[in-house]
Order: C-alpha cells, then structure tokens, then sequence
C-alpha cells in the first residue's frame, strides 16, 4: 500500500496560538481513517493544511509527493464543516459549476443521489435549510470519483437518527480503493467503519494506529480506547 | 481552466447588474418619449424632468454599484465562508484573481458604454451619432488619450488596492475589517508618496518645466511629463498591489 499523505514536523500558529504542534503523520492508500479529538483539538487546521487551505508555518505536507496545489486539489474531495455555497445560485446551477471544475464529477450520481434524499435540483440554495444544504453538500463531495475525500464533521450538525443513514451514503458513494479520512468528536458513531485512527489533544498527534489494534486492546471499542488513551494526557 | 473561471465570474456579476442597465435604457427610452410627447402636449414637460432626473439617478447608482459588487463578489467568494469552494478548486490562485479583476473591469467598460448609449437615447436627434464622431476626431489628441489611460489605470490601480488591503486585512484572525481599511489607507499613502519621487524625479531631469510655464511648449511638456509619471506609478502600485493580493491570498490565508 502506497502513501499518499504525509506531514513531516508540521507546525501551524495563529499569531501566538499554536494549532499544530510537530505533527508526523503517513496516511496510506485506500484506508478509511478517523481523525479523531475534542472540540478545538486541531482537526480543522490539518484538515485544512492537507486542502492547502492554510500554509503549515512549518514542516511540510505532501500529497503524493508534492506541496498542495492544483494537482492535489483534482484528486481530493473535500467537506468543510461550514456552509459554503452560494446561496443566490440553484443546485443545479452549483451541479454545473462542479462539473465545470472537477474533471472526476459524475453528474448523474449527484442527480441520483439527490433524488433519493427528496432534494429538489430545481431548488435555490438559500431558500434550504441548515440541514438540507449540508445534505447537498455532502452529495456534491461524494460525487466525485476522487482518490482522497475528506469529511470534516460531516455528522456533527445532523440528529442520531439520520447518522447512520449519512454514514451509509458516505460509505456507498466513495470510490473503491480511495482513501477517506473523517474528523469527528462523535466516535462511537463511526468507530465500526474505521481501518485506522489518529488521536489528536492540544495540536498534537497523540496516537497512529490500526482501528483492529485498538478494539482488541480497549475490549472492542475505540471509544474506550480514546477515553483511556486521554485519561493518561 | 481560467476560461470557465471567468465564464462563471461574468454570469454571477452580470446577473446583479443586467437589472441596473435595463433600468436605465428603459428610463432612458421613457424620457425620449416624455420629450417627444412635451414638444405636443405641455403637461408632459414635468414628467420629462422627473424621467430626465431619476434617469441621473440610475446612472450614478450603476456606477457605484459596479465598483461596489466588484469588491463585494472578491470578498465574498474569496475571504468569507465561499472562499472554501473558490481556494479547493483545481486553478491557480493567480488564475482566480486575475478572473475576478477583469470580470470588475469588463463590467465597468459595459457600464460606461451603456451610460453612453442611453445619453444618445435620452437626447437622441437625427445627426447626433455623426456629432459624437466628429466630437471625438476634433478631441482625439495625444494629451486627451493619455487623460483615458490615467482614468483606466487610476481606476484599476483603486480596485486593485482594496482587494489587496481586504487579502491583507483578513489574513489577521481578529478585526479583519477593521485591518483592511488600515492597509488600505497604508496603500494610499504609498502610492502619494510614490507621486511626489515621481515628480521630484521629474523635476530633476526638467526643472524647467516647473517655472518656465508661460511658454506654451514648456507648458505642454509639464502636462505630459506629469501625466506619465502619473502613469509610471499607477502602473507600479497597481502591479505590487495585484502581486501583494495573490501572495496574501496563496501563503496567508485565514478563513476563519
């Protein structure tokens, strides 16, 4: 299995806030990995670096070998936490923009997709609600044929009930083989789909490791992992 | 890439300002008829003058909000809560500056035609499109063409430095706003002071040109050696500015 991220002594300040604090990360190929820490604990600003979002104030991250830029930004798929699109714009007319710009978009697996969440194409996005336009979001980001997506508390904002059912159309949608990373606080919810986990406290990486590794050391649960691993912090 | 960049620009400004030149050839139509129906019927002199007076009106509000949704679309689509689409899109951060700049000049040229068309409309009489062809041959000299190119460069030069001075201001992670009007005022200073070694510059080579101004030759020399040191600097300022913006916006971007 190939990498296809990595940071090497990755540091990120906010003028006297330190975000990021050396950061050494190797993400592999084709895993499902969860980027998982409390509120504040520097999931965004990694999530963000790995965009190239922001500028690492120092170390470097790679994908596939190179400074992010505009060959990363065609392989991978990404969902912000917040709400980005326009709201003077139709999903159509948003539908068309992303075929526009990303050579991987598959236009009819949005149209699909939207049709089976009762979304309206026709629809303008500022006439939706919160909840809605996080749903087209999501369709838009999971109808990329993308190599690496990632999912910035993609069910932070959506009730119990409908988390598995976003977990399941997360999980039908990506393309085989790529890589996906999903940040969250809300680690039972998504512990069963996990390949591997990054704990992250305070800017720091506080453990790498295999999702199977841990369940069996923790008594099957990665939330007892993550409970214990940060009892000791 | 940058074709569909600028496709999309042009359709998102256009379709906040299409509405406006509507307005204002409309207006402009009506107060031709107002006029024509006034020659007949006196009561519709008054009416003339309120159509003739909102007309004005329409035109000023153009002008302002061509250069008011330039700045806002940038700001909006690059430094707020968009500019997580615009800056995840597979182009170069040059590529969507440069589309947002000449999308805001475009529509500025569009509106200034326009205007133009509708004051032909408004005081339309037979001849007057051999008048306005006459007016510009009898006023197209060099000193007049290089009074257009200051207006252009000064115009792009302005834009140019509030997008910068917004990219500057919003790269700190508290009182974004309040920052760009600072860095703006910074970069105003800036292109005074570059004014004034321009002109001192010039004052060095031609002294004369500053005293001797009653002679007619000398008086022409001070008009075109000021007028390209105007624009020397705008060209200057509006290059280090444009510059400036794409940095700000590739190594220090904060959206948050």
């Amino acid at each position: 299995m190939s990498t296809i991220i990595t940071c090497e002594h990755v540091n990120k300040e906010y003028g006297k806030k330190k975000a990021l604090k050396d950061v050494n990360l190797s993400i592999e190929n084709g895993r499902i990995i969860g980027l998982l820490g409390s509120n504040g604990s520097g999931k965004t600003t990694l999530i963000k670096l790995i965009n190239g979002l922001l500028v690492p104030t120092s170390g470097e991250v790679l994908i596939l070998g190179s400074k992010p830029g505009v060959e990363s930004k065609k392989i991978i798929s990404y969902l912000p936490e917040r709400t980005y699109l326009p709201n003077n714009e139709t999903i159509e007319q948003v539908i068309q923009y992303f075929s526009d710009f990303y050579f991987n978009f598959n236009v009819e697996k949005a149209y699909q997709l939207l049709e089976k969440l009762k979304i309206n194409p026709k629809d303008k996005l500022s006439t939706l609600s919160k909840g809605t336009k996080e749903k087209v979001q999501l369709v838009l980001v999971m109808s990329r044929e993308a190599d690496v997506y990632i999912l910035d508390e993609p069910i932070g904002g959506v009730d119990p009930v409908a988390r598995d059912y976003i977990l399941s159309l997360i999980l039908d949608n990506f393309k085989e083989g790529a890589t996906l990373i999903i940040s969250t606080h809300l680690i039972a919810d998504i512990e069963k789909i996990l390949d591997d986990v990054i704990f992250i406290h305070e800017g720091k990486i506080i453990l790498q490791s295999s999702a199977d590794e841990l369940r069996m050391q923790y008594k099957g649960s990665i939330e007892n992992a993550f409970k214990e691993v940060f009892k000791n912090v | 890439m940058f074709s569909k960049l600028l496709k999309n620009d042009l359709s998102q400004m256009g379709s906040r300002i299409y509405p406006l030149y509507l307005i204002i050839l409309g207006l402009a139509f009506f107060a031709k008829a107002m006029n024509i129906l006034s020659t007949h019927i006196g009561a519709f002199q008054m009416i003339y003058g309120f159509t003739v007076m909102a007309w004005v009106c329409s035109i000023i509000i153009c002008l302002v909000y061509t250069f008011f949704v330039a700045i806002q679309i940038f700001y909006r689509k690059n430094l707020r809560d968009e500019g997580y689409l615009t800056h995840t899109l597979p182009v170069t951060k040059t590529s969507i500056v440069s589309s947002m700049f000449i999308t805001a000049i475009i529509y500025t040229i569009i509106t200034v035609l326009i205007i133009m068309l509708s004051v032909m409309i408004t005081f339309y009489t037979p001849g007057i499109f051999h008048d306005f062809y006459n007016a510009i041959q009898t006023t197209w000299n060099s000193l007049n063409i290089l009074t257009v190119i200051i207006m252009v460069l000064s115009y792009m030069q302005l834009l140019s430095s509030i997008y910068c001075a917004l990219s500057i201001g919003h790269s700190f992670s508290s009182n974004k706003l309040a920052y760009s009007v600072v860095f703006w005022v910074v970069i105003y200073v800036i292109s005074q002071i570059l004014n004034v070694i321009g002109i001192l510059i010039l004052a060095s080579i031609q002294p004369e040109i500053f005293y001797e101004t009653y002679n007619e030759q000398i008086g022409m020399n001070f008009a075109y050696g000021t007028f390209i040191t105007s624009i020397i600097t705008n060209s200057i300022m509006l290059t280090g500015t444009y510059i400036t913006t794409i940095m700000m916006l590739k190594h220090r971007l904060n959206l948050e």
